[in-house]
């Protein structure tokens, strides 16, 4: 019996095949050890402590849940001025229920809204660096903290550290808001809204 | 007697070609941000003046490593069941030490000291004054005013306090703390805060 040697023909290596495999690797590691360090790593926030002497404030923040906040400033005023003036002849109860009720579709805003909403305070607190501004935030208990704590963050990242800001826990259905006449020191009427919470409030 | 050895002339193969080139477009690509990430400074080192005026500083978030050396009071919130979100709060004290613990080891000192405490399954439900009695208030409270006690810290370390939290975190734990931190006055001028994603 006769055994034939296979005769194999000498194959030569191709080197653009080989260069493209080599990249493949190449890319496949760069991006995989990206992802497995990044994985490690964690998001820090730093700022100042919060003051809790709370009196007035110029912005006020309130958490509606995890998407949405409710927000009110100077500018809110004639608007609870013009619910309690149309409903005059209603209970305080169900005055503030309807100003809460209009705020909320006027003044509600996502988290891209108030992301350029605070970007406008810090701006305004960049190009006064002599006066001073305190946001009040106040989010129900329930909400995860990241969202409060981005908007600190934000607040807090004001050039002269002249914003100010205080958290308080609690939901939109404990609100209650009125308006305060005040005259300012230069003798000029100013309209206030006046907020005051109940129930749970860590 | 003259031997000539017949070359035979080799294309190049333009698909192949074509691959390589893409490649190469593609790894620049990926390349040339990260390069661009890694050569931004942190805003605190480009403007030394800031910190010459103790001007408060913040901005971006910061991306730190996941188990440095602890040189503050870390207060830890992680998941009963680290898989389970809804599964209750822990809070692990972790407090720095001469010998430049890692966040692990501290944690396993936490375990052994009893620095840990469990939130009650319905702590949303308390009122203020019920949930400040909890275990896990009273141990965060008690750990705060012990570490602004310089006897209480390694030396050289400033009484800086850190929150650590998993990101279903609810507020109430979160505001809790800053409210305890924020309750001396300035002895605790800042706090920061991190994500914790990865339970160990």
């Amino acid at each position: 019996m006769a055994f034939k040697r296979r005769i194999m023909g000498r194959k030569d290596l191709q080197l653009v095949s080989c260069m493209d495999m080599i990249f493949n690797l190449l890319l496949f590691f760069l991006v995989t050890s990206y992802i497995a360090t990044n994985a490690k790593l964690e998001k820090r926030f730093v700022f100042p402590t919060p003051k809790y002497d709370l009196g007035s404030a110029e912005i006020f923040i309130q958490w509606i849940d995890n998407q949405s906040v409710f927000w009110i400033d100077q500018a809110a005023s004639s608007q609870v001025q013009r619910v309690l003036d149309q409903y005059s002849y209603m209970t305080p109860e169900e005055q503030n229920r309807e100003t809460v009720a209009l705020l909320k579709i006027q003044n509600k805003m996502d988290a891209g809204q108030l992301e350029r909403k605070l970007q406008a305070v810090v701006d305004a607190a960049d190009a006064n660096p002599g006066r001073k501004y305190f946001a009040l935030l106040r989010c129900p208990n329930e909400v995860p903290y990241a969202r409060v704590i981005e908007a600190v963050a934000k607040l807090s990242s004001a050039k002269y550290g002249n914003v100010e800001y205080g958290c308080v826990g609690g939901s939109l259905a404990d609100l209650r808001m009125g308006v305060l006449e005040r005259t300012d020191p230069d003798g000029n009427l100013r309209r206030l809204i006046r907020i005051d919470f109940e129930g749970a409030g860590t | 007697m003259a031997f000539q050895k017949k070359r035979e002339q080799k294309e190049l193969n333009l698909p192949s070609l074509i691959d390589v080139v893409f490649l190469l477009l593609i790894f620049s690509l990926v390349t040339i941000p990260v390069e661009r990430t890694e050569n931004v400074q942190p805003q605190e080192q480009r403007s030394p003046a800031s910190s010459e005026l103790k001007l408060p500083f913040v901005a971006s978030p910061k991306v730190v490593d996941i188990d440095p050396i602890l040189r503050s009071l870390l207060i830890q919130i992680e998941n009963r069941d680290p898989d389970d979100p809804a599964s209750g709060r822990l809070v692990y004290i972790l407090r720095p030490s001469e010998s430049d613990s890692t966040i692990g080891q501290t944690r396993r000192s936490a375990i052994r000291d009893s620095l840990v405490a469990a939130f009650p399954d319905s702590f949303l439900a308390l009122s203020d004054e019920e949930f400040t009695r909890t275990a896990a208030c009273r141990l965060i409270r008690d750990q705060i005013r012990g570490h602004l006690d310089r006897r209480n810290r390694p030396s050289g370390f400033p009484p800086r306090v850190e929150i650590r939290a998993v990101k279903d975190t609810e507020f109430r734990i979160v505001n809790f703390i800053m409210r305890e931190c924020s309750a001396h006055g300035d002895s605790i001028p800042s706090i920061s805060v991190r994500t914790f994603s990865h339970p160990m």
